[in-house]
């Protein structure tokens, strides 16, 4: 018994030596004076230069910030040269960049369209266009991100103008031993004979009388309507038309469509399927 | 044994007991102590050193499009103040 505790305490005795060194990182126990001295020595040095180092990078730390607050000044100065110079403000400034980037969102969403949709929303474009017309007066419009924006925003524009052209085949060249209803039943143009009334209101710069076409004479093909035309359904009539909320919303106004499309219409009461009507507006 | 054999013994066991006692230098608690504390202080402030050159390199980075944006926005005062300038001029006309 009295062997077993003689080992124990020896054991917790080495243990408790051993983690009294541990937390050193060298072994003191077999370290000589000289060894020691060069080793304090060294790290003394490296603790003196690490000092003399920080001092450098705190100067030059304090040397960069200074400078950054000056040119953080001069741009200040010159965004307040820019605003006294066209008589806006910051607030202005934003708004005209945060405009440009909802147009180019519009633009881009448009472009992203099919053709036809594209040419139902012709008007869309076109107002688009007119807007950044008005956006390309202003001075902030030469500036050098402004005007990459305004660049993109046109090319985006002409793209969708480019993209909304009826489709293919946007014209047909009349060959001998045509007429309208047989170009209509043509399984590339409308496949329906009676659409050749569309043909005749979408060409009535060619044709004076739908009994008369020649040869060689092109003829537009329209595969959709215009922003500003009606195509006529079975069933509908000049007020009935004129009460869309997309044509001019009160079947009151029925005389004034037919004002616009008197010389295909020659009485109000007798319109037929496929006529595409003109919308004045 | 003789006298001379005794002192001859003695000698032998003094340097024996001498070398095993190993009467050499040891380090002290407060030299320890010292050598650590100088260790971690080098070593703590190198850590520091290299944290000053990451920010002064943060910084040199920012100055550099700092004076990039500045330069810029002198090139387009130069521009918009131009065309101030004609739009003033095509209004008096």
């Amino acid at each position: 018994m009295k062997r077993i505790l003689t080992i124990a305490v020896l054991l917790v005795s080495i243990l408790a030596f051993g983690n009294l060194y541990a937390q050193y990182s060298y072994n003191y126990e077999e370290m000589e004076q000289e060894e020691y001295n060069a080793l304090l020595a060294e790290w003394q040095q490296r603790l003196q230069q690490a000092e003399n180092n920080i001092n450098d990078e705190n100067a030059k730390i304090d040397a960069l910030k200074g400078e950054l607050d000056q040119t953080q000044g001069e741009i200040d100065a010159t965004w307040e040269e820019i605003f006294q110079a066209t008589g806006k403000t910051r607030a202005d400034y934003d708004k005209y960049v945060g405009d440009l980037a909802s147009m180019k969102n519009q633009a881009q969403g448009i472009l992203s369209m099919s053709p036809e949709e594209i040419y139902r929303k012709m008007d869309e474009v076109d107002a688009l266009q007119a807007k950044l017309d008005e956006m390309k007066q202003d001075p902030f419009a030469v500036m050098t991100d402004n005007a990459a924006q305004i660049n993109s925003i046109q090319s985006l524009i002409n793209s969708a103008k480019e993209k909304g052209k009826p489709a293919v085949p946007p014209t047909y060249t009349v060959v001998r031993g045509d007429y309208l209803w047989k170009i209509a039943a043509k399984s590339d143009i409308y496949n329906d004979a009676y659409a050749w009334m569309r043909i005749y209101t979408s060409n009535r710069d060619q044709i004076k009388d739908p009994d008369l076409i020649y040869p060689n004479q092109v003829f537009n093909i329209p595969r959709e309507v215009g922003p500003n035309e009606h195509l006529v359904a079975k069933g509908e009539f000049l007020s009935k038309i004129a009460g869309y909320s997309n044509v001019y919303g009160s079947p009151f106004k029925w005389q004034k469509l037919y004002e616009a499309n008197k010389d295909v219409v020659s009485d109000p009461n007798m319109i037929y399927p496929y006529q595409v009507l003109k919308i004045a507006r | 044994m003789s006298r001379f054999t005794k002192i001859v013994n003695l000698v032998i066991v003094i340097l024996f007991t001498l070398s095993i006692t190993s009467c050499g230098w040891k380090a002290s608690e407060e030299e320890i102590k010292q050598l650590e504390e100088t260790k971690s202080a080098a070593l703590a402030a190198e850590k520091t050193y290299a944290e000053k050159q990451k920010e002064q390199a943060d910084l040199e980075k920012e100055l550099k499009t700092k004076k990039d944006e500045l330069a810029k926005i002198k090139a387009d005062r130069d521009k918009v103040l131009k065309r101030v300038a004609e739009i003033k001029a095509s209004e008096t006309e």
